[in-house]
């Protein structure tokens, strides 16, 4: 885990400085025909995919988010994602769970298909890379029974505004289709693992928002997107 | 060509996400209590004790055991809201009674959203009176879910 993690940092670091030389090099590019970092353009990526979650999750849980994905090279997709995500929920021993937050992700794709640049047809991607997430929230928990069969001293309380702060990672694949000029439809696959870990006895959130339900076993996460090139 | 590939990527995630259930059965153990084995004094060989009652006081009424047979391990319960239980042994077939008195702390585990939450308990002092039982010893402080034995009573 701690490798992957490694690699991803070294990904991230190699993507910030290819955004960050690229304002510098833009002038030399056009007068120079060796390969330097060539902005593309500027794709916003919007999640269609709560208009089939809601139905799936019984509206326990919710997931809005957007992403902005810089194209260079046609290779080295550096991408920014932002959402609102949160959870109300009933759990099977009668606990509520109420909690939800903005959630960020910071990340680099790889555009895995060779792309025909002779042909001006419309552009499609096959990405591939990692995802670095982030949210600070809070949440409730009330309903939290303690039984006590023989002594009487059973008891409900509540846990409210329990403070969290989650960075997890993310490997991503998906694909861009564009369907029409500078229109494009696509999905992303995640599977998500949790780098902060909670304590045991801790109560840790049911949900995690960018994340999904906290499991300790890792997630996996899917978008449906509608995006627009800039 | 462009749109079929994504139609048909579309239909494999979408029936990946509709297969992806959680369960949500408790299959851990909730049981938190205190585990007592009798022994003989001066050896560590288990001691069966026939025909005991074991009762909280003040809750006669309400007893733990109560049994005819022989029996070498007890399993009691604490007082969540309390740092003090007490318990009264009735060895009838010695018509002895002693009372068993437990001091800990409380602390509350969370063990999953499926399971729920626990009071565990760190025992601090046990102290008994000396009729039918000589001496306690405590070898596991810690009362959790975990099935340890906690305490050993020897006659």
């Amino acid at each position: 885990m701690y490798s992957i993690y490694k690699y991803f940092i070294n990904l991230l670091i190699v993507g910030c400085a290819f955004s960050s030389l690229y304002g510098q090099q833009a002038e030399a590019v056009k007068n120079d025909t060796t390969k330097h970092i060539r902005y593309n353009g500027l794709r916003v990526d919007v999640d269609v995919s709560p208009i089939i979650t809601s139905f799936l999750n019984k509206g326990e849980v919710f997931n809005y988010e957007a992403a902005v994905q810089v194209n260079l090279n046609n290779k080295f997709y550096p991408v920014f994602e932002m959402g609102y995500s949160g959870a109300s929920k009933t759990t099977t021993s009668d606990i509520n769970y109420q909690g939800d937050a903005l959630f960020y992700r910071l990340g680099l794709d790889f555009n895995l298909m060779k792309q025909k640049e002779s042909k001006k047809k419309l552009n499609h991607v096959f990405l591939f890379g990692g995802r670095l997430g982030f949210s600070n929230f809070s949440y409730d928990l009330t309903g939290i029974q303690y039984s006590d069969d023989y002594w009487g001293a059973g008891e409900v309380i509540d846990k409210k505004n329990i403070l969290a702060t989650k960075l997890w990672f993310e490997i991503v694949a998906g694909i861009r289709v564009e369907i029409a000029k500078n229109i494009f439809l696509g999905w992303t696959v995640r599977s998500k693992s949790m780098l902060t870990k909670d304590n045991p006895g801790d109560i840790k959130p049911w949900h995690v928002p960018g994340y999904g339900i906290n499991s300790d076993s890792g997630v996996w996460g899917f978008n449906y997107t509608l995006g627009y090139k800039f | 060509m462009r749109l079929y590939l994504f139609l048909f990527a579309f239909l494999i995630t979408s029936v990946m996400m509709s297969s992806c259930t959680r369960d949500e059965t408790c299959r851990e153990n909730k049981d938190v209590r205190l585990n007592a084995g009798f022994f003989t004094l001066g050896t560590s060989n288990a001691l069966n004790v026939d025909s005991l009652k074991v009762f909280g006081l003040e809750r006669e009424d309400s007893s733990l055991y109560d049994v005819n047979k022989s029996i070498n391990n007890i399993k009691l319960p604490l007082n969540k809201k309390q740092d003090l239980s007490i318990f009264v042994l009735n060895f009838r077939a010695n018509q002895v009674n002693d009372t068993l008195f437990v001091l800990y702390t409380n602390q509350d585990y969370f063990i999953s959203y499926e399971c729920g939450s626990v009071i565990t308990h760190k025992i601090d002092t046990v102290i008994t009176t000396e009729h039918f039982i000589k001496s306690v010893k405590i070898i596991n402080h810690d009362i959790n879910t975990t099935d340890v034995q906690h305490l050993q009573i020897f006659h």
